[in-house]
């Protein structure tokens, strides 16, 4: 049997196969021979590629340390392919990262001018947007998203497509506002406003959450959150720090008393019924917490209670929780993925990145006094096609 | 009972015949299934049992591939049993992965063999699973021992090598 014969023939099911989380290793397939580029250069391949493998990789998570001396680069890479955020790419080294979805990243420079910009590391398009100015606003977050919400985009492949901002305030009296600014139009639209009953004026930077058609912020370090409805242009406010407590499972004793803790190593991340749900962690064990109608008036606006419904076994792979940081300030669950089920967990020198499905650990950076991190997923096969230009 | 359950035998490229179950292997293999299929008229109503050409094949890696399927296919098969510790470890995501690991931990032309046999017998999961196996020897090897590995001849000119590391070099 001819080796090469049947490589011939064959070499695109075996490509197809290469796994997409070292993006290095398409690459250097495509030096391989020129067939080999042929295939890997082929639109048609690498939708095909794409389809395949369904989860884009992590490539790394940035954070918002800047002012630290010791430079962490704000994009801190998981594989081995040199860094898709130079530097100075945003042309401002003052800059906060809101928020990394659908293959782009939201950030706000301060200087030279005050700005958010919305940058698809993959292919580098950069789009420089107005603030929204609302009165006394004083802290802020924000989300980013491919503009097809409907099932018409499959998110694996929509760099330079048409996307959408949500820029969130909360003033010094705190009301809160929203507004949405659309690359189609180029515009912000009219911001849409809330004063709740309670004092929320703290946006957590914790990455926001989009689910059915709904973004969710972490507010008040987790003690509520906040709401955005699409459709409907509303905000809401959903309370969560009245009714959690962490049963151990060994000793079936309760053993937080205080919830802020618990709120502390907490993310918003997508229930199994498809709704809103919380992840904590806590003695290594993760738990699943999801909403319930309280009542039997089954509307949006009746008061729904968090139980808890799922727990893990304990992870033996994770180092044990440490019950008194070493960084008071810091959190240990510090990212959620949410299209990829993983977790970050900050703890014992390393970030730890946990699937939620697999319970799959893997070690993945140093540990920072990160309040959060933004994971970056994305196919990246970049560089191929403009080698096929050249070549074929 | 046992004895009702009907065979055939597959003879390789080389000349050997092995027997397999004729259930087992119609659920793993369309190409076979499809042979059986059309032999079976003429021998409704005989004894004599069926002996099917494999001219792609040879004996080593068709024996190899039977083995794969008796695992694979065969529901009366002992699998996952909770001290099958050969086959099945805790964690495991599926009780043959250990086996599968084992499977394909053979040298490039035997895998590539598999790769061919899978194929033109048309057995899905283990064309998956080969596959998955020679694109995993990818990952670790630079381009010349990849080269080197699966024989391919270097087609780019000097120039066009030195163009494309520039515009790749953050991949390397």
């Amino acid at each position: 049997m001819e080796l090469v014969e049947l490589l011939e023939e064959l070499v695109e099911e075996i490509l197809l196969r290469i796994p997409p989380d070292e993006p290095a290793y398409l690459i250097r397939a495509t030096l391989v021979c020129k067939s080999w580029l042929r295939i890997l250069s082929d639109r048609d391949f690498l939708g095909r590629y794409r389809a395949f493998h369904r989860t884009p990789p992590l490539l790394g998570y940035f954070h918002n340390l800047y002012s630290r001396p010791g430079q962490i680069p704000r994009f801190v890479r998981t594989t081995s392919a040199a860094s898709l955020f130079p530097e100075q790419v945003l042309g401002s080294s003052c800059w906060w990262a809101l928020d990394c979805r659908h293959g782009r990243v939201l950030t706000r420079t301060y200087e030279p001018a005050d700005r958010l910009v919305v940058f698809d590391p993959v292919t580098g398009d950069q789009h420089h947007l107005s603030v929204p100015t609302y009165p006394d606003n004083h802290l802020y977050t924000g989300a980013v998203l491919c503009a097809a919400m409907d099932a018409s985009c499959d998110h694996l492949n929509c760099h330079g497509g048409p996307f959408i901002v949500v820029f969130v305030g909360v003033s010094i009296d705190d009301d809160i506002r929203a507004s949405v600014y659309s690359s189609e139009t180029q515009t912000w639209g009219a911001s849409t406003s809330l004063h709740p009953n309670r004092h929320h004026s703290i946006v957590d930077s914790r990455q926001s959450l989009l689910v059915g058609g709904m973004l969710y912020f972490t507010l008040s370090h987790g003690k509520s959150i906040l709401r955005y409805e699409f459709g409907a242009h509303r905000l809401s406010v959903i309370d969560v720090d009245t009714c959690l407590s962490v049963i151990d499972v060994d000793t079936c004793l309760s053993v937080i008393d205080t919830p802020g803790v618990l709120l502390d190593n907490m993310v918003i991340a997508k229930a199994d019924d498809g709704g809103l749900g919380l992840i904590t962690v806590w003695n290594n064990r993760v738990y699943f917490w999801m909403q319930q109608q309280a009542g039997t008036n089954d509307s949006d606006d009746s008061p729904r209670r968090w139980v808890r419904h799922r727990v893990t076994e304990q992870i033996n792979t994770l180092p044990p929780q440490h019950y008194r940081s070493y960084y008071p300030c810091s959190r240990e669950v510090i990212g959620f993925a949410e299209d990829n089920d993983i977790i970050f967990i900050n703890r014992d020198e390393r970030v730890f990145m946990l699937d939620i499905k697999s319970m799959h650990v893997r070690k993945i950076g140093e540990r920072q006094p990160y309040r959060t991190i933004l994971p970056y997923v994305s196919f990246y096969t970049a560089g191929t096609f403009s080698l096929c230009l050249l070549f074929l | 009972m046992a004895s009702e359950k009907k065979v055939v035998f597959l003879r390789s490229s080389d000349g050997e015949a092995f027997e397999v179950s004729e259930e087992v292997i119609s659920a793993a293999s369309v190409t076979i299934k499809g042979m059986i299929d059309e032999e079976s008229p003429s021998r409704a109503d005989t004894a004599a049992t069926t002996t099917l050409a494999i001219p792609n094949v040879t004996a080593a890696t068709l024996s190899r591939v039977l083995h794969y399927v008796n695992k694979h296919f065969d529901a009366a098969a002992v699998v996952g049993r909770p001290d099958d510790y050969i086959f099945c470890a805790p964690g495991d995501e599926h009780p043959l992965a250990r086996f599968d690991d084992d499977f394909v931990d053979v040298d490039n032309d035997t895998l590539i063999d598999l790769v061919h046999a899978a194929e033109y017998l048309h057995i899905k999961k283990l064309f998956d699973l080969t596959c998955k196996a020679v694109a995993d020897k990818l990952k670790g090897r630079t381009i010349d021992q990849i080269r080197e590995t699966f024989g391919i001849v270097n087609d780019y000119t000097v120039e066009e090598e030195v163009e494309v590391y520039r515009e790749n070099s953050w991949a390397f």
